[in-house]
């Protein structure tokens, strides 16, 4: 046969393989598919809106400042606060990005810094309504030219300690997830999961026995990432390690449960590593690593949501760099939890699924 | 491996065999396909019995059945007298390549808890105590095969399933694997093992021959 015949021989054994395997096909289709999709429609890099926090005890020139905010056109989203402390409160847990103290005279603006990218779209908004308040300049209109901007948390919108502290996060989601999915695939594949059954192990003892090396693992992952982070980036620590540590337990464990769940869905090694990719695409655009999370529409803030990523980002964002208080931290976990709780219980029913189905 | 030779180790008379366990119209299915139906099948104390047949034909299907490893989907299995400890001995190897041949050991004999046979005694009875150390990647079929065997033994079965036992050992390796398991049968454990090979049905004391999931011929 001619090496012509054998190329297209080899070509055609090729396809076959290919579309009868039905993993590797619909990722080579759906992964376009998720990037149309999150690039094309839910990664923004410019807020539709500036929510602003207004405090002034005196309510003409709270009146006449939100007026001026709300006529311009970049959208803002004006509440007030009876205090400096509340808004500044607020300010911490990243539910506003601004605040307005009117009570000081020339009015004094407070701008959370930790997301250079929103930092500096309420920096362009800010100098807009300042510029947009131009001559004749009356007295009332020269207090609000005047304003002094203080960047709070991430003094200088450096981009190391916003995207660095992040990448804990990241790192720990692409590496538990995936070396999780491998565990049970990898005893399928190898024949060893025959021992194991012969042996008459539990579902549970396998989840359990199998993902313990990696908690500990990625405890060890996240202590060497975040001494990296302060001793080479100069990362502040302003906030409780231990509460790290906490969040980094949840977090883990959820990002083990789910690898789990892949590995016993999977039949062979290949196939988990591509469930795990189809995880970490969306885990890193709509998790609010890259691209400012309140940019993005609704419906993928709504998706956002679901993502441990998420969660763990704003907790480890705010620890580091804002020394957000407990509270804020649990309610932030819990939804991890949540995760955990039910992927986890999926994960040990599949694997009761696949322990019942025994070996290859 | 064992030394005692067969001629030594007269087979155990019917009489005083026991049944262990009862296999009555046992079947499983492969997706629509009968993968096994409407076996029926009694292994005793002290026998060695051989699943005999081509590829296909069934003979892993009901080994994994008698291992636990599968449920038979119609049929039923009873085990009429003292609780039975199985030892299984896959076909393909299924022990760690990472490890140690004495670390193989160790964890098999810790997931089997209480009442095994200790690891360096095992080692000892099956000449892997020179071995102990290497990682089993390192190991030659027949060693690897020889491991198999000592993890199966660690919990001192009273039922022996090995499958394909005999497929990739030279011929002085299948001797001594045959004089090991006439020493056990010996001992009161009941040995199935399956086989394609005529040779290997002629060494046991009863036979079930397979073809296409169901039972064609049985000998004693």
């Amino acid at each position: 046969m001619s090496t012509i015949n054998r190329m297209v021989m080899l070509a055609l054994k090729e396809a076959l393989q290919l579309i009868r395997d039905r993993a590797t096909l619909g990722m080579l289709l759906g992964v376009p598919l998720i990037q149309f999709t999150l690039f094309g429609f839910a990664v923004e890099l410019t807020p539709r809106t500036l929510s602003v926090t207004v405090v002034a005890s005196q309510g003409k020139s709270a009146t006449r400042i939100e007026r001026w905010l709300k006529s311009a056109s970049f959208g803002a989203r004006v509440s007030s606060a009876p205090s400096l402390q509340s808004a500044q409160d607020r300010l911490r847990r990243g539910e506003t990005l601004v605040v307005v103290d009117a009570n000081e005279y020339p009015a004094r603006l407070y701008v959370d810094a930790t997301d250079p990218v929103l930092y500096l779209h309420a920096k362009t908004a800010i100098d807009r309504v300042l510029r947009s308040l131009s001559a004749p300049a009356d007295e009332q209109e020269e207090s609000v030219r005047a304003v002094r901007v203080v960047e709070l948390y991430n003094p200088g919108a450096r981009t190391q300690p916003y995207l660095v502290s992040g990448l804990v996060g990241l790192i720990l989601t692409m590496t538990l997830v995936m070396m999780s999915a491998l565990t049970v695939a990898r005893e399928r594949e190898r024949g060893t999961l025959e021992s194991l059954l012969a042996l008459r192990v539990r579902s549970l003892e396998l989840c359990i026995g199998k993902l313990t090396p990696y908690l500990l693992l990625g405890f060890l992952q996240g202590a060497l990432i975040l001494a990296v982070a302060r001793l080479a980036f100069e990362i502040p620590l302003r906030g409780s390690l231990m509460l790290i540590a906490a969040a980094a337990v949840v977090f883990a464990g959820a990002n083990l449960a789910l690898g789990f769940l892949f590995s016993t869905l999977a039949r062979v090694q290949m196939q988990a590593m591509q469930m795990t990719f189809f995880f970490f695409l969306p885990s890193s655009l709509l998790s609010g690593f890259m691209f400012p999370f309140s940019a993005m529409p609704a419906w993928a803030r709504v998706l956002g949501e679901t993502l441990p990523l998420t969660h763990f980002l704003r907790i480890i964002r705010g620890v580091t760099l804002r020394n957000v208080e407990s509270g804020y931290v649990i309610g932030e976990l819990a939804p991890i939890a949540a995760f955990a709780i039910v992927v986890g219980f999926a994960a040990l029913v599949s694997c009761q699924r696949a322990l019942r189905a025994g070996p290859a | 491996m064992c030394t005692a030779q067969v001629s030594e180790l007269a087979p155990t008379s019917d009489a005083v065999r026991e049944p262990l366990v009862t296999l009555t119209a046992v079947g499983r299915f492969a997706g629509d396909r009968a993968a096994l139906a409407d076996i029926s099948l009694v292994i005793r104390s002290g026998e060695i019995h051989g699943l005999l047949g081509p590829n296909g034909s069934g003979k892993t299907t009901l080994l994994r059945i008698l291992a636990g490893i599968w449920h038979p989907h119609v049929g039923r299995i009873e085990y009429p007298g003292a609780p039975v400890r199985i030892g299984y001995v896959p076909q393909r190897f299924c022990l760690y390549d990472e490890l140690t041949v004495g670390e193989n050991l160790g964890f098999q004999a810790a997931m089997r808890g209480r009442n095994t046979t200790p690891v360096a005694r095992v080692l000892s009875d099956f000449s892997l105590e020179a071995l102990a150390s290497r990682r089993s990647a390192a190991l030659s079929d027949g060693e690897r095969q020889r491991l198999m065997l000592a993890a199966a033994m660690l919990s001192q079965p009273t039922l022996l399933l090995l499958d394909e036992p005999t497929t990739a050992l030279d011929t002085a390796s299948r001797r001594s694997l045959w004089s090991l398991l006439r020493r056990e049968a010996t001992h009161g454990t009941a040995v199935v093992l399956t086989s394609h090979e005529l040779a290997d049905g002629a060494q046991c004391d009863s036979t079930t021959r397979l073809s296409e999931g169901r039972l064609e011929e049985r000998s004693r």
